[in-house]
């Protein structure tokens, strides 16, 4: 008897979710992200395409912890994992949710902005 | 989509100004390039998304000394030891590591012995610069 595999949505990679509140969430596959940078003390921004096609970037701001840098580290790793594909392929990843109060690492405190 | 590795730069100090830090895709890494005897810079697609100027970083390592071959600085092995070293680091074909690579990290306030978060990336290079747009 044949095995079915499952079928990865979205072609098998990581979907990115960003919730700061009930209005304001944001979703995308991680091969549209661009990078990150420190935005100042305990502050980290994400850069993904932007969803209509247009050049430019949606950005989403996430509150972190600073502890010296090292805080700002962790929590890029957090990412780095959670966007990474492998395992995790097909899975829809919720990095951060301020609403419920659910961050895949401790570093990670807040959705600050999406943009 | 085939696992990607993720880059990470951090200046000196506690990566608490604006691009004090930077973490880029592999395969935004659009390629390098030898400024000086003791810089080395390295291109990603920006981080804006407006697909233009590309972000740099650019790397301070040791003095090159002149090749006693051909005389050309430029062709020197720091450049080349640090470049290898880069490429190793951006490859995707690493089985069984993390896909958060620290290429150099320069804060001074890093735990030991915690990986990756205590890594401090390539030994040959001594400062970095972040541009970003």
């Amino acid at each position: 008897m044949a095995v079915q595999a499952a079928v990865p949505s979205h072609g098998g990679e990581v979907l990115a979710v960003f919730i700061k509140d009930a209005n304001e969430k944001f979703c995308a596959p991680a091969s549209n992200f661009l990078g990150m940078n420190c935005a100042g003390a305990g502050s980290m921004e994400l850069g993904f395409e932007k969803i209509d096609g247009t050049l430019g970037e949606s950005l989403i701001t996430l509150t972190v912890t600073d502890a010296a840098g090292v805080g700002f580290k962790r929590a890029a790793q957090a990412v780095a994992n959670a966007l990474g594909g492998g395992h995790r392929a097909g899975q829809y990843v919720k990095i951060a949710d301020t609403s419920t109060g659910k961050f895949i690492h401790r570093d990670i405190l807040a959705v600050a902005s999406v943009a | 989509m085939k696992q990607e590795n993720y880059l990470y730069f951090a200046l000196v100090g506690q990566n608490d100004a604006d691009k004090d830090a930077v973490m880029y895709p592999a395969s935004a890494f659009r390629g390098a390039v030898t400024i000086g005897p003791t810089t080395t810079e390295l291109f990603f697609a920006p981080r804006d998304g407006t697909g233009t100027v590309a972000d740099g970083v650019l790397l301070t390592h040791a003095d090159v000394a002149v090749n006693n071959v051909d005389g050309n600085a430029y062709e020197s092995k720091q450049h080349f030891t640090v470049l290898e070293k880069f490429c190793q680091l951006a490859s995707g074909n690493r089985m069984n590591t993390n896909n958060f690579t620290v290429v150099k990290d320069l804060n001074t306030n890093l735990p030991a012995n915690e990986g990756a978060i205590s890594s401090t990336g390539l030994t040959e290079v001594t400062a970095l610069t972040i541009t970003t747009h």
